[in-house]
């Protein structure tokens, strides 16, 4: 027997639920099956063998709910209690609305059927809307007042409670205020049409909030379900969870890869673009490893599961992304201090209003102040501000997750929007950081695919790099042979014989030791390419020079794009390399780069970080993560270029996904664009209360006789929370990439 | 008439300052190992008392429907829980320096302080 509860959502009432704890207990499996309408879970005892969640989700969905079977995420958590959320105020909102427009009809409408015109009709419309759809501001206006503190659904019910009670004394007490010259005037129209006002406005904004996170959302429906296992030889599917590190799993083409492994087994391509941003498809052969939750496109493969559960590079991007999102931006401070006594001051400022009205207004003195002490109660917004600096940042550092791009923390968003000068440590970011074959030359006069065939048996039995690179570069290209003897020269090249024949491969020297005679087309050659920072090797037959090959370090195709991009966004950038001043300068002629620090030791790339800081610089850094992790948590925002399936962000501020140095720019962007949101949301929500309160006081009134209506004030208060999460929503549709052109 | 509506009105604005704007910090509560935090118009207990490099359980458990009470927020420890109404949730914390942490809604109107010591 097995247990499992889950949240389902949609049910409206205390039947629904019994309904669907009837429909459970009858499904194949199920033991037992209970259903909490307070909490909207279900919990069911069932049989393994006979039981299946395909089973719970259609009888639920039968009955109009939704089973959240796969709700152990908190996403799946905040989704349901939003749909519960939005479905209460849905309900109310039609009932206040509908309540709401008999009373505007009474009220204004002056050829209005005449029972709508009754005071006590009105208060009849107006008390559901004040105590049921409203009533939740009592609730939290009474819970907080046993704390003593206050909030924005204090105000709310203060200042309809103002217009609400005001006008009930004015229904029973007929004769007093026509007895003291007030004339009698029911406000129950301006409390209802607040309320509903400001559930209409609750009701964008939470629709719009559940937008806000949707990044997160989407990393965790990327999650692979099951998995085919192999055990004992057989294959077998297994939920995820039960994955564990070790297991040699299958997977088939156009099948979700379930977790971080290596491929034991097959050869296939993958997209990675999911997690990674990247969009190429990713060929992948036995020992290379493979990211959970990518999508195998063709051919089959077996795999070993090597990060399971928490351990897998998606589960760190979701942690890492939620985290990011907890953590407040330095500029946060400034409204958190506002926002804690915010309440308070805005309900003394309304008892000012009162009295300032009360004691020096025009006529009718008592309400006008009453009106206008309303006014200020209902157009203050502290929630705007809440909201202005974490909705842009859960946007924000949502995107950058999308695109391959992590941010550690607000801090570090806040800061990389302001870098003007980027370091990139060459190697791996702006070149290949592995040699290729840039040029191999033969003289016409001999036999090229001879030769060739002969160097490539040579490099095979070499172990050095740039042997590798030649290697690499002819397989493929010419048939196999074998050399007789080999002589490595440590530090000049390698010799061989094949047969008679002896061949060497390497520097000028190896040809000095091997008395080689170079021709002047090879020696010109050679030169022309050292010019450009290429490693050259001779190759020489039987005492001659016959053949030159070129290696370098490829510089990436997209470095020259993005080097010219940041300076464009003004931002400078400078290549810190170990390779000595000549070939330093080689690369970054072709890259177009200025500033080089060329020959600086690992040890020292620390220490240049930090005088490029001294010179008042903004530095961010851009390196592998590994090697260069000193010189990364010294720059302002280190930017630690991925590739690994770790992302261990201790010392950078930013883990680029990919090895794409196109994303430094994208990442850059993002922060600008994120800290402009931010400021634009703040500029709004404290220029909202500046401006507005003092217009709610009567400010305009001494200049244009124009005194604020307390409705008008609602609807104001209720867009502007709206529009501070609608401006954040804006950041998801930022263009990161530079256009093609 | 007038002069009575006066003293009202300014006795109301010195209520409202004393009672919201100096009220006193509640007392700390020492937490060993774990506490249930209460949410309810503010957190119950208000203040913990948490030793330091000692991983802690807050239990939240939300009774109020407010929304700004929805989330509740350890931005000195990147935490951002969102708090399903009336149901536990438990987070865990090792704080690594003393010192004094606020936490508070979603929409920083309510505070709690975290006291590591």
């Amino acid at each position: 027997m097995k247990k499992k509860s889950f949240p389902i959502s949609g049910m409206h009432c205390a039947s629904c639920a019994v309904n669907v704890q009837r429909a459970l207990h009858k499904l194949p499996g199920v033991v037992a099956a209970s259903v909490n309408y307070a909490n909207e879970q279900a919990s069911i005892e069932y049989d393994e063998d006979a039981y299946k969640d395909e089973a719970v989700q259609k009888a639920v969905e039968s009955l109009g709910y939704k089973a959240h079977l796969d709700a152990h995420n908190d996403q799946d958590v905040i989704a349901v209690e939003r749909a519960k959320e939005l479905s209460e105020l849905k309900k109310k909102l039609i009932v206040s609305v509908s309540l709401n427009i008999l009373l505007l009809i009474g009220a204004m409408l002056p050829f209005a059927p005449e029972f709508l015109k009754q005071m006590w009709v009105m208060w009849l419309l107006a008390t559901p809307i004040q105590f049921w759809a409203g009533g939740q501001y009592y609730r939290s206006t009474l819970s907080g007042l046993k704390n003593r503190t206050a909030n924005m659904d204090t105000l709310i019910a203060l200042g309809t409670s103002v217009a609400y009670f005001f006008s009930v004394i004015v229904v029973l007490f007929e004769g007093f205020f026509e007895s003291i010259g007030i004339e009698r005037h029911v406000y129950f129209e301006v409390s209802s049409t607040i309320i509903t006002l400001i559930l209409l406005g609750k009701y964008l904004e939470l629709r719009a909030k559940g937008q806000t996170s949707e990044a997160i959302k989407k990393l965790f429906s990327l999650q692979a379900k099951t998995a085919h296992v192999l055990r004992d030889g057989k294959e077998q599917d297994i939920p995820l969870a039960e994955v564990q590190r070790g297991d040699h799993l299958l997977v088939k083409p156009g099948e979700k890869i379930p977790v971080d492994g290596l491929i034991v087994k097959g050869e296939t391509a993958i997209d990675e673009s999911m997690v990674t941003g990247e969009s190429l498809p990713v060929a992948k052969k036995i020992d290379d490893s493979v990211i959970g939750s990518t999508l195998n496109q063709h051919g089959a493969f077996e795999m070993v599961a090597e990060r399971v559960g928490s351990e897998t590079l998606l589960a760190q991007i979701i942690e890492l992304v939620k985290q990011a999102q907890g953590s407040r931006a330095p500029i946060q401070k400034l409204t958190d201090k506002v926002s804690a006594v915010f309440v308070p001051v805005v309900i003394v400022i309304s008892l000012i209003t009162f009295l300032i009205w009360f004691n020096i207004g025009p006529e009718p003195q008592f309400i006008r102040a009453l009106i206008s002490m309303i006014s200020v109660l209902i157009i203050a917004c502290p929630c705007a501000l809440g909201l202005a600096t974490p909705t842009s940042l859960i946007v924000g550092i949502g995107k950058g997750a999308e695109n391959g791009i992590l941010v550690k923390d607000a801090e570090a968003l806040e800061r990389a929007s302001k870098v003007n000068t980027v370091v990139f440590d060459k190697t791996g970011t702006l070149t290949e950081g592995k040699p290729l074959v840039q040029d191999f030359f033969v003289l016409p006069s001999q036999d090229k695919e001879k030769i060739s065939r002969m160097v490539l048996a040579t490099e095979k039995q070499s172990h050095h790099p740039l042997a590798m690179a030649v290697v690499r570069f002819l397989e493929g290209k010419v048939g196999p042979a074998e050399p007789d003897t080999l002589k490595d020269s440590s530090g000049k090249g390698v010799t061989a014989t094949f047969g008679k024949q002896q061949l060497g491969i390497g520097t000028q020297s190896l040809m000095k030791e091997l008395e080689a005679t170079v021709p002047t087309a090879l020696q010109q050659m050679a030169a022309d390419w050292q010019e450009k920072a290429w490693t050259v090797s001779f190759i020489s037959l039987n005492g001659e020079a016959v053949g030159v090959i070129a290696i370098a370090d490829t510089i990436k195709a997209s470095a020259k794009e993005t080097l010219s991009q940041l300076s464009q966004m003004k931002i400078s950038s400078v290549m810190m390399t170990g390779d000595n001043q000549k070939t330093a300068q080689a690369i970054a002629a072709q890259l177009g780069l200025k500033a080089v620090l060329a020959e600086v030791l690992p040890q020292d790339k620390e220490s240049q970080v930090r005088a490029l800081k001294d010179q008042g610089k903004v530095v961010g850094m851009v390196g592998d993560g590994i090697n260069d992790a000193p010189a990364l948590a010294s720059a302002d925002v280190g930017m630690a270029m991925g590739g690994g399936a770790d992302i261990a962000m201790e010392s950078a501020g930013i883990t680029l996904l990919r090895s794409d140095i196109s994303l430094v720019p994208q990442a850059l962007k993002l922060a600008k664009h994120t800290m402009r949101n931010i400021q634009e949301n703040l500029v709004w929500a404290f220029g909202y209360n500046v401006i507005l309160i003092p217009v709610a006081m009567g400010a305009l009134y001494p200049f244009f006789k124009l005194q604020l209506n307390p409705i008008i004030a609602s609807a104001a208060m209720a867009l502007s929370s709206v529009s501070v999460v609608a401006n954040a929503l804006r950041l998801k549709s930022i263009r990161l990439k530079r256009e093609q052109s | 008439m007038n002069v009575l509506v006066n003293l009202i009105g300014v006795a109301l604005i010195i209520l409202t300052t004393w009672f919201f704007l100096f009220k006193k910090e509640g007392p700390a509560v020492k937490v060993n190992k774990k506490i249930r935090v209460t949410v309810d118009g503010g957190y119950h207990p208000e203040v913990l008392e948490v030793p330091v490099g000692v991983t802690t359980t807050l239990e939240f458990f939300r009774k109020d429907p407010t929304s700004c009470l929805e989330e509740v927020i350890f931005p000195d420890f990147h935490i951002r829980q969102f708090l399903p109404l009336n149901q536990s949730v438990e987070l865990t914390l090792t704080p690594k320096e003393k010192g004094e942490y606020s936490f508070h809604c979603g929409m920083s109107m309510f505070f709690g302080k975290l006291k590591v010591v």
